[in-house]
């Protein structure tokens, strides 16, 4: 043995040995699930079978004819997805999930979220690939059978850097301009490492998030940045633009520095301490700014008090927003999950689209850590994915909501982009 | 998820594997072992605690569990694949900075006893190992804790046993540039 490897088996030994036995919490045995009667077998194979059928149904009466792609105004006939693995982002079919085409960009190099996706009303597709050392952004359309066609860079689309990565990112409607929120790889006073290992990296010293409005035929940008405060850092959940793409609104979180890093709620579920989370609308036309600058369009509150993701709505009206409400289990954590349409006039809700109860960690269906909302290019179809790293793969939402349900989509394992 | 490995690894003395016949059984046997690999692995007890708790309760309510020559790298695979999920939620709720949770790792130390045990020489290389890529620091856990063969890490890991020597030979150089040591 070497010296090193002898130092490490007496530190592993001494750590193990640090934990007696005899002070470990007693393991529970959780309750059986109930065993099926002997009529549940032909039950479910009916309620299979209709949900088969009516699953047929109701694509037929939404998906558009066979010349019909995307930003027809009907239901979409492709998605594009990208997940945590790094794996690159894959084209599938609405109505069977299928896999139509892989998105040919190049490798992510193992970056915490590898791929950002939006789609603009034109038909354009847009990717952020994150990493290493640069973000950089293509654009791409599908044609008929769902298959990448003019995949090319954005020119100005080269942006971040080791340090810096896209975390969110929005096409206005008619594809001229992309915004992209950057943020620091690495959460302040922490070195972390993306799912792969192949890329650890320190914290950089200011870690608020900056928005960039790219446009994509010139390559000009304009910037936007700034917390409320100095002892405030800024984090951009998401990104979405008004359908005559007068407004691009950013959702967003302040936290003081340094809390969001040691006690991870910050504005989720509190406003106490200086953290707060907004919906704000910035008007790409001026240029740039302080993102405090933008109109105040939501925030948390006593009926809102924990939002994961809000998006603007195509018509400017609503907020359309994930909310977790309810408290229980050893975390005190939220027992159900709502996309709701919030009026912007009123603040008050207006209509829920979806409703999920939440079991328990290590359940399907737990409370998600990370909420996608991904309107289509009407806002009237709605792609939901949630993720939380504690529950196995296939265990956290991925559809499209249709009637206050979730037509399920199939997923690789963990969503953290889709557009369609 | 977890490894269908084809052979069960020695236990950490050299025995025999005990005729395990249920989950139960298992965990009453390896409670200790299993919460002290994930701690290893995810840097604080609490969460390795939980981390066995539910591959406990997910075994016992899918009735999941191999032939009894697997059961113990079975198991074994799914407390690591716990400890992933748990280190990736980790990274990822720090980018976002938008969970629920106190991340524990960041925690202080369990009792003023594990602050004497653990002298400031073993914390450099617990700190070391710490730093490194999840995959690399399960190698080493189970190589140099567990003393498992490159077969039996492999088994654990769904791994070669070509990638187990590569991590485990990038795993101790690192280590050994971060202590200062030659490798």
């Amino acid at each position: 043995m070497t010296r090193t490897e002898e130092r490490l088996a007496d530190a592993l030994g001494a750590a193990a040995r640090a934990l007696h036995e005899d002070t470990l919490r007693p393991l529970l045995v959780p309750d059986r699930p109930r065993r099926h009667a002997a009529w549940a077998a032909p039950a479910a194979a009916a309620a299979g079978l209709l949900l088969v059928v009516g699953l047929a149904v109701a694509l037929a009466g939404h998906l558009p004819g066979s010349g019909s792609i995307n930003g027809a105004g009907s239901l979409p006939r492709f998605y594009v997805e990208a997940g945590f693995s790094g794996a690159r982002p894959e084209v599938r079919s609405t109505a069977t999930g299928a896999v139509t085409d892989r998105v040919p960009v190049p490798n992510a190099g193992g970056a915490l979220v590898p791929y950002l996706l939006t789609a603009a009303g034109n038909g354009d597709f847009f990717v952020a690939v994150n990493g290493p050392p640069v973000t950089r952004l293509y654009r791409f359309r599908l044609n008929a059978a769902g298959q990448v066609r003019g995949l090319r860079q954005v020119p100005g689309g080269t942006l971040g850097n080791a340090q810096w990565a896209a975390d969110a990112m929005a096409a206005s409607p008619d594809g001229s301009q992309v915004a992209v929120s950057l943020g620091p790889r690495a959460a302040p006073g922490s070195t972390i490492c993306s799912p792969s290992g192949r890329e650890c990296i320190g914290p950089p010293s200011d870690h608020s998030d900056h928005i960039y409005v790219v446009n994509t035929a010139t390559g000009a940008r304009s910037f936007w940045h700034g917390g409320i405060g100095q002892s405030s850092a800024v984090s951009v959940l998401s990104l979405s633009w008004t359908r005559n793409g007068t407004e691009l609104a950013y959702f967003a979180q302040w936290c003081p520095q340094g809390r969001a890093n040691t006690f991870m709620s910050c504005a989720r579920g509190t406003r106490t301490g200086g953290a707060t989370a907004e919906v704000r609308a910035i008007n790409p036309a001026s240029g740039g700014g302080a993102l405090t600058s933008g109109r105040r369009l939501f925030q948390l509150s006593a009926t809102f008090p924990n939002v994961p993701q809000a998006v603007i709505s195509p018509d400017g009206s609503t907020i359309t927003a994930a909310v977790l409400t309810g408290s229980g289990g050893r975390w005190h954590t939220p027992t159900a999950l709502a996309v709701e349409q919030i009026s912007i006039a009123t603040g008050k809700p207006l209509r829920v689209l979806y409703r999920q109860h939440l079991s328990g960690a290590a359940s399907i269906n737990s409370t998600p850590d990370y909420v996608t909302l991904s309107p289509d290019t009407t806002g009237k179809h709605w792609l939901l994915s949630t993720m939380n790293g504690s529950v196995p793969c296939g265990s956290n939402l991925n559809g499209w909501i249709d009637g206050g349900q979730l037509v399920p989509l199939p997923a690789g394992c963990t969503v953290v982009a889709e557009a369609w | 998820m977890a490894a269908d490995g084809p052979d069960a690894p020695s236990a950490p003395d050299g025995h025999h594997e005990p005729g395990l016949q249920d989950v139960a059984g298992l965990f009453r046997e390896r409670h200790a072992e299993l919460v002290r690999l994930a701690a290893l692995v995810v840097g604080d007890r609490a969460t390795a605690e939980d981390v066995v708790q539910d591959v406990f309760a997910r075994l016992c309510a899918r009735d999941l569990l191999p032939g009894r020559d697997d059961a113990l790298a079975y198991v074994r695979a799914a407390v690591l694949n716990g400890c992933r999920s748990v280190l990736r939620r980790r990274a990822l709720v720090r980018r976002l900075g938008g969970a629920r949770e106190r991340d524990r790792s960041d925690a202080a130390p369990d009792s003023a006893e594990d602050e004497v045990i653990l002298a400031e020489d073993r914390r450099q290389v617990l700190a070391a190992l710490a730093s490194l890529p999840v995959r690399r620091r399960e190698v080493l856990v189970l190589r140099y804790w567990l003393g498992l063969s490159e077969a039996e890490i492999a088994s654990v890991m769904a791994i070669s046993p070509g990638t187990v020597k590569s991590n485990a030979a990038r795993g101790l150089a690192a280590l050994a540039r971060r202590l200062g040591e030659e490798s």
